[in-house]
């Protein structure tokens, strides 16, 4: 069953100089305890698109146009007091800087009485603790620390807390977005793994947002690709771990340097990513394109079905 | 790809027992903040060598050391057979600043907004006085082509928040470029900047190391970058070096246990979480650190002497050198090294 289903989202940011589109009919879903990975590069839109669907952007964003259903209810129409209740309690989310996401002044167990009285007001102190202490055993956490103020605390440690703080009142959906890039490697990995641990006991899905494309590859069960506010590929990982079919996907697969097999040329996408204040015209992509035709710079491909579950945003490879 | 024909055996710079530690904590207790210690490698002319390490391991603040933006506490660095540190034990002189120049992880931080790109790099020329000031605007112009930021003209009357984050880098590497240094320290050159475009830079660096033999220090937590660019790798763990290999033998046979966790945890193609790392979680202890092994917390084979003593090197072959037992029993004794 689908959890969450975003149709056809776009979201503009209002500046100055006009209106800038940065989320572009925007469309996927997300199944129960499945892992959706969204890749791009700097603004590509993927966190925007991921804010946009939890109701958290603020102006000057402006959802545009779309609709974003969860569970059947249309998020989009959800008063104040139905959004607040469904935020933590539904859908959580972690952001990339942990430093950031939890308040300097309170000490760890104020992050999470806070969080769960304003759910839960029931529950007695004693009880909220205990909950918390154990919420911080899961993600690996010696509970003494919820006397100990976030700068007392590693990057990593932060980032498990602030985790630990979105699975607080068990959500089916989390979304994070870039949770460990500011993390090293051997941190990213301990920390996801433990995710996905959970993720197998708890039943919650993921929407993962990250630029890293190889490291969702090893984890996620559907992946899409965006670029420049538009999803130009979705489908299941294993069209991903073949190297895709985008010519954008593509690139990016051949971008990135690997550690093992022979030492290639450096292989970068031409050109570097559009202004979306003035984005190119047809295929955002083709400027940038090495199989861009005639009518890749005048027609913007839709995304179009081209196998099971696979979906693609490409005149010429959809042609193909 | 990387130009590894060019034969190296002329030694440009050599960092000997370099450490710094800070006082860290209130006055009642202090602290000693080891942030690199002992640390001893060369790099010859031309040449690229990468230091790899988490955060904390004192990759960054080494590539500070040696362009001389803070001070060592211990230890000599020399250029060209001549130990800077005694012969200019204040900051720098011109010279040494001429010749070892850095390139800083964030493009949107080193350039300042209210000068143009001509300004950023007719600065070092008019400092160091490389140039006549009438052949000044030519040589911006050529060192704009040289970085791949053409044509020359649209750039150089620009402002900085006119560029994207790669086009900046570019300018960032071009004032590097614009003393004619020997050496240049490039800090996570590429970790700020978008997937798609990190390669172009790692192509710059390649391509001006094969043509104006300019040598690199190249910090970063990326090992396949490192592996792509270098000839060598250095891998740090809690500020010291504990292992330095050729980057094709260190990617393919990592021998010191924090190497192999490393290469272990780098994402890669037809990779999997699943598989378990080769080491216990942790971090780096650099505040008042305990004898022995600072790896030895985590390792999965630790034993009895790796936490009494620190190991020495012990020297395998093709220069390859590891800091650890399970290779030998090089003992060593606090500050002994090579």
């Amino acid at each position: 069953m689908n959890l969450l289903r975003v149709e056809n989202l776009k979201v503009d940011y209002l500046t100055p100089d006009g209106v800038l589109q940065a989320v572009d009919n925007v469309s996927f879903e997300i199944k129960q305890g499945e892992i959706l990975g969204l890749v791009g590069e700097s603004g590509s839109g993927k966190s925007t698109a991921a804010m946009a669907a939890m109701r958290i952007l603020g102006p000057p964003a402006l959802i545009a146009g779309g609709r974003v259903i969860f569970k059947e209810r249309d998020v989009l129409k959800m008063t104040a007091e139905e959004l607040r209740r469904w935020h933590w309690q539904d859908v959580s989310i972690v952001m990339q800087s942990a430093l950031n996401a939890l308040n300097p002044v309170l000490v760890i167990q104020e992050h999470f009485v806070d969080t769960i009285n304003a759910h839960c007001p029931e529950q007695s102190n004693g009880e909220v603790l205990e909950r918390a202490a154990k919420l911080l055993k899961m993600v690996d956490i010696d509970p003494r620390y919820l006397k100990s103020y976030p700068h007392e605390l590693s990057g990593g440690m932060r980032q498990r807390i602030v985790i630990a703080l979105a699975l607080a009142l068990y959500p089916q959906l989390l979304i994070m977005d870039e949770p460990t890039t500011a993390l090293d490697v051997v941190v990213e990995r301990e920390i996801i793994k433990r995710v996905l641990q959970l993720q197998k006991e708890m039943g919650f899905a993921i929407l993962f947002i990250t630029h890293d494309l190889s490291l969702l590859l090893e984890f996620a069960t559907q992946l899409g690709v965006l670029y420049a506010g538009r999803l130009v590929e979705i489908g299941p990982v294993e069209v991903f771990r073949r190297g895709g079919v985008h010519p954008y996907t593509q690139g990016l697969f051949q971008a990135v340097p690997q550690l093992h097999g022979a030492r290639e040329a450096f292989k970068s996408i031409p050109g570097s990513p559009p202004s979306m204040k003035n984005p190119p015209p047809g295929c955002r992509f083709h400027p940038r394109c090495p199989l861009a035709e005639e009518r890749c710079s005048k027609e913007q491909p839709e995304l179009k079905q081209i196998a099971q579950e696979h979906q693609l945003a490409c005149h010429v490879r959809s042609r193909d | 790809m990387s130009g590894r024909e060019i034969k190296m055996t002329d030694k440009l710079l050599d960092i000997q027992h370099l450490g710094v530690r800070f006082e860290i904590g209130s006055m009642f207790h202090k602290s000693g903040l080891r942030a690199v210690h002992d640390v001893s490698f060369s790099v010859d002319r031309g040449e690229i060598v990468a230091l790899v390490g988490e955060s904390g391991s004192g990759k960054s603040t080494i590539a500070r050391l040696i362009c001389r933006l803070e001070k060592p506490t211990s230890g000599r660095i020399v250029l060209d057979g001549k130990d800077v540190l005694t012969s200019e034990p204040g900051a720098a002189g011109k010279e040494y600043r001429r010749r070892v120049q850095m390139i800083f992880q964030d493009p949107f931080g080193s350039l300042n907004p209210v000068h143009t790109i001509a300004y950023h790099l007719a600065r070092p020329m008019q400092i160091h006085q490389t140039i006549d000031s009438k052949d000044r605007r030519s040589r911006i112009l050529q060192l704009l082509n040289t970085v791949g930021l053409r044509p020359a003209e649209d750039y150089i009357d620009k402002f900085p928040h006119s560029l994207s984050g790669g086009q900046r880098q570019r300018v960032a590497i071009a004032r590097a470029l614009a003393t004619g240094p020997d050496l240049i320290c490039a800090d996570e050159p590429t970790s700020m900047l978008d997937v798609s475009i990190r390669v172009d830079i790692l192509q710059l660096l390649t391509d001006l190391r094969n043509e104006q033999k300019t040598a690199f220090i190249f910090v970063t937590h990326d090992l396949a970058a490192a592996r792509q660019l270098a000839d060598r790798i250095l891998v740090l763990y809690a500020g010291q070096l504990v292992e330095e290999a050729t980057s094709d033998e260190l990617i393919a046979t990592p021998k010191h246990p924090y190497a192999r966790l490393l290469l272990a945890a780098a994402p890669q193609k037809g990779g999997s979480l699943e598989t378990p790392l080769p080491a216990k979680p942790g971090t780096p202890q650099n505040v008042d650190p305990e004898p022995g092994c600072p790896f030895s917390e985590r390792c999965n084979e630790v034993m009895e002497m790796c936490r009494q003593k620190t190991p020495g090197w012990t020297f395998l072959e093709n220069n390859r050198r590891v800091r650890c037992y399970l290779y030998g029993d090089a003992l060593a004794t606090e500050g002994d090294d090579t």
